[in-house]
């Protein structure tokens, strides 16, 4: 989950000039929260559609 | 070493972590060696009842010596060795789950531990057997017995491992001093230079030619006579083995060693097969090489080429050759330091599908000026290991030199980006550490980066911000809130909408949302009968039957329903997301970008033993979803069915005259073909952005009434196929009528075949006074009239 001010170059391809603006950002895998906080460990299961791992989530 | 080894290798991972690249695990690697001693053997005696085997006694430490039986072929008395004491937990052949040793009877003699190969401990790349069935030697090592084997061998060293990604944009850091560098800037200690070497000022008899040198910037060749293929020492073989390569011979080790080290790969050829100049070219069409590995390639002219009069000798940057590498009579080596354009070697690398340790460092541009560093430590480590040797030939062409990257960095600058107030001087202090210059200009500073950060590294302001940042410590910046103005949030009524159909769905109705990939299986169109030309296909898609983006979500919630029957006999599933179709292209943000059709779409599934009961649930649903989702009503009628769904039991959602839906019992055509075998399922979907939110709360207050209503109860016979939502318009349009309700419906012998009796109650009453009787009957007649003549209906009773 990497995060970070975007190079210049990534502001100028937005068409934003980079002189004036910048910023930051950040990547929350939200799939890898929910696997951490529950201990799920394959995340192909979240769209199995399988009702057996859906229900265990009240 | 010593200094490492006192620091704590935590605060040195973290600190490297937050500085520099990101550590992503330490390892020690005596972990592995757990349990191993060090074992002099006393004696050896051969076995009464095996040829192979023999009975040793074996100082271990202890006050006694043990007994232990053992197969090895190089066992004799006064040896050092490694051996496994009972109690002692090994991880055989240095991987897997420890393993208890215990006392063993081997052929009628009971034998008290193991003496090890090296085989049997992981350790076969690091003392290569010579025979078959040899136990590990170490009577070089000046160790004693009873000490941890780990220990004994210098291999107690804790590995940190430097993820890979991190590093991506530091070349620099490939290389065991390049992080020594950075671990000196951290720490601010001083670096310790790489030591310099005397090289003849004659090339000899080695002549470089570099035709392509926007693909080659430097090449440096040294000829080393003299040497020979033989073992290296213990030393060099277990600090290249420490970091996860395998020794294989002196020349070789040399080599990767100086790679390890500094960064700069290396490569040696064997003179003898070099014939004449070496060239530095792009490949001719028609030329192939034949690798290390035997594989053979076709090169192609955007291949670059170490080649001899001749013929290519090697890849550059990638691999050598067969026909050239260091074999066993090898005395004379040309060293190659070279410097190659980083994306020519990733195009060759990628085009044969090649990646070495020379490569992956290449691809990340390289300073030419590391090729000194690596040219003096080659020449010094050559002379040492091979005191006999001789350079016969140096040559070192550098036809492009590498030129410092200059930046200019007004202080504002940092100043504003930082959030510190700093001082020009505390700066160049700063970036002094990374062996950057700085020249201080007023508020301007002229910064010059080192030239291994001058390979693309570093190259703006914002990258020289960075160098300033990580060096003073990002937890060293106080923490201060953005300031920033609220506006008022729009509402975005449809959001509201999807998450209230969604919990209606969820808590009310008892279904289990899903979530199913926007690709689809063709096992599952083809089931749904879903019209396969409307679809977008996938240029890569994850597998050749899953190419087609979805324009219905039926085919997913098949495949869900199929899945499902597996272990349920009865549920409820839906999903509401996005489907995709290959038409009305336009364009949201700009014009260069079109995107297709890309409606929201909602799907479910009831999976039961009764197929009426389960349409009835699905039928209920909808209507009373519009009171949830506060979206204007629906109704039902049977407009267009689907191909999945059964002849008769369907009916369309609608929202005034439009379609927005459909509910359907599941064919049993279709059910077969999605693999569905028992029960009954029955899907829904509808157009989710047809569903009209209400536009505000608009009741109005209709007056109670003030006499008092009539009700009666009209039993009619029908044709079968009448519906009721008509009974109900024609009966509801009479006049005085307040309410109509459904009663009751019957079928049977009274009634006839093809007919059905249908009760209904009707509310009747007037704002003008109490009705009488007569104005009661009147109305009664009217209705009956007025349905006959719509629907043919026949009064059965009254």
């Amino acid at each position: 989950m990497p995060g970070g001010t975007p190079h210049p170059n990534v502001l100028k391809a937005a068409g934003l000039d980079p002189s004036i603006w910048s910023g930051f950002y950040i990547n929350i895998g939200l799939d890898r929260l929910v696997m951490m906080r529950y201990g799920v460990d394959d995340v192909r299961l979240f769209h199995s559609a399988d009702l057996r791992f859906l229900t265990q989530f009240k | 070493m010593n200094f490492l080894k006192t620091l704590l290798w935590q605060k040195l991972s973290y600190d490297l972590t937050m500085c520099t690249v990101e550590v992503e695990d330490a390892v020690n690697l005596a972990d592995n060696l757990n349990g191993l001693v060090v074992g002099r053997i006393i004696t050896v005696e051969p076995h009464p009842d095996a040829d192979k085997l023999r009975i040793c006694t074996v100082d271990t430490g202890d006050a006694a010596p043990s007994t232990i039986v053992c197969g090895g072929s190089n066992l004799a008395p006064g040896q050092l060795t490694a051996v496994a004491k009972p109690g002692a937990m090994v991880r055989w052949h240095g991987e897997g789950e420890p393993v208890e040793i215990k006392p063993a009877k081997l052929r009628g003699v009971m034998s008290f531990g193991m003496i090890c190969s090296s085989g049997e401990i992981g350790l076969e790349e690091l003392f290569p057997p010579t025979r078959h069935a040899e136990i590990m030697d170490i009577s070089e090592f000046d160790a004693e017995p009873g000490e941890a084997l780990a220990e004994a061998l210098g291999l107690d060293d804790i590995i940190l491992e430097i993820d890979n990604k991190s590093m991506t944009n530091r070349p620099d850091l490939w290389g065991h001093y390049g992080m020594a560098r950075e671990l000196a800037a951290i720490y601010g200690c001083k670096l310790k230079p790489i030591d310099t070497a005397e090289l003849p000022a004659c090339s000899g008899d080695l002549d470089v030619v570099i035709e392509n040198p926007e693909r080659c910037s430097r090449y440096a060749g040294i000829v080393f006579k003299n040497i020979r293929n033989v073992q290296s020492p213990f030393g060099l073989r277990s600090l290249i083995w420490r970091v996860g390569m395998r020794p294989i011979n002196l020349p070789v080790d040399i080599t990767n060693y100086i790679m390890l080290a500094t960064g700069q790969p290396t490569h040696g050829f064997d003179r003898k097969h070099i014939k004449g100049s070496i060239h530095v070219r792009t490949a001719r069409a028609g030329e192939t090489l034949e690798l290390l590995d035997g594989r053979l390639l076709e090169l192609t002219e955007e291949d670059l080429v170490i080649a001899d009069e001749k013929s290519p000798v090697a890849l550059a940057g990638i691999m050598g050759g067969r026909l050239d590498s260091i074999l066993h009579d090898t005395t004379e080596i040309i060293l190659e330091v070279a410097n190659f354009n980083a994306l020519s070697i990733r195009r060759t690398a990628q085009r044969f599908d090649i990646r070495t340790e020379a490569s992956s460092r290449y691809e990340k541009s390289l300073d030419p000026q590391r090729v000194d560093d690596a040219v003096a430590m080659a020449a010094r480590m050559f002379a040492a290991e091979f005191p006999d040797s001789i350079i016969s030939g140096y040559v070192d062409n550098y036809p492009v030199p590498l030129e410092n990257a200059k930046i200019d960095v007004p202080m504002s600058f940092l100043r504003k980006r930082l959030g510190k107030d700093l001082t020009g001087e505390a700066v160049k202090k700063t970036l002094a550490h990374l062996g950057f210059d700085v020249d201080i200009n007023g508020d301007q500073l002229l910064v010059e980066a080192p030239s291994w950060r001058s390979t693309g590294d570093i190259s703006l302001p914002d990258d020289v911000l960075e160098e300033v940042a990580r060096l003073i410590g990002y937890e060293n910046f106080e923490f201060a809130a953005p300031t920033i103005t609220l506006d008022k949030p729009i509402n975005q009524r449809m959001q509201d909408t999807e998450r209230s159909i969604r919990e209606y769905l969820a808590f009310r109705c008892g279904m289990q949302e899903i979530f199913t990939y926007p690709w689809i299986d063709d096992e599952y169109i083809e089931a749904s009968g879903a019209d396969v030309s409307e679809m977008l296909t996938l240029s890569t898609p994850p597998a050749p039957d899953e190419s087609k983006l979805r324009s219905t979500l039926v085919p997913g919630m098949l495949k869900a329903v199929f899945t499902n029957l597996r272990y349920y006999d009865d549920f409820r599933l839906f999903e509401l997301t996005q489907v995709f179709f290959n038409r009305n292209y336009h364009s949201i943000n700009s014009s260069e970008e079109l995107l297709p059709e890309m409606p929201r779409y909602l799907c479910g599934a009831l999976v039961g033993a009764d197929a009426m009961t389960l349409f009835r649930e699905a039928k209920g649903i909808f209507e009373y979803i519009h009171r949830v989702a506060q979206i204007e009503p629906l109704s039902f009628s049977q407009k267009n069915k689907s191909p999945w769904a059964e002849e008769k039991l369907w009916v369309n959602i609608m929202k005034d005259d439009a379609v927005v839906g459909e509910i359907g019992l599941v064919s049993p055509k279709s059910a077969r073909n999605a693999g569905i075998k028992r029960n009954f399922a029955v899907l829904f979907e509808v157009d989710v952005e047809k569903l009209i939110p209400l536009a505000s709360r608009n009741n109005t207050f209709i007056h109670l009434p003030e006499y008092p209503l009539v009700d009666f109860d009209l039993s009619i016979i029908f044709d079968e196929e009448t519906k009721w939502a008509d009974i109900y318009e024609a009966a509801s349009k009479v006049e005085l009528v307040k309410e109509i309700r459904f009663i009751d419906e019957y079928r049977g012998a009274q009634v006839g075949e093809g007919k059905k009796s249908v009760t209904l109650r009707a509310w009747i009453g007037s704002d003008q006074g109490t009705l009488t009787s007569d104005k009661i009957d009147a109305v009664k007649n009217q209705m009956l009239k007025k349905i006959g003549k719509k629907l043919g209906g026949e009064v059965r009773c009254a």
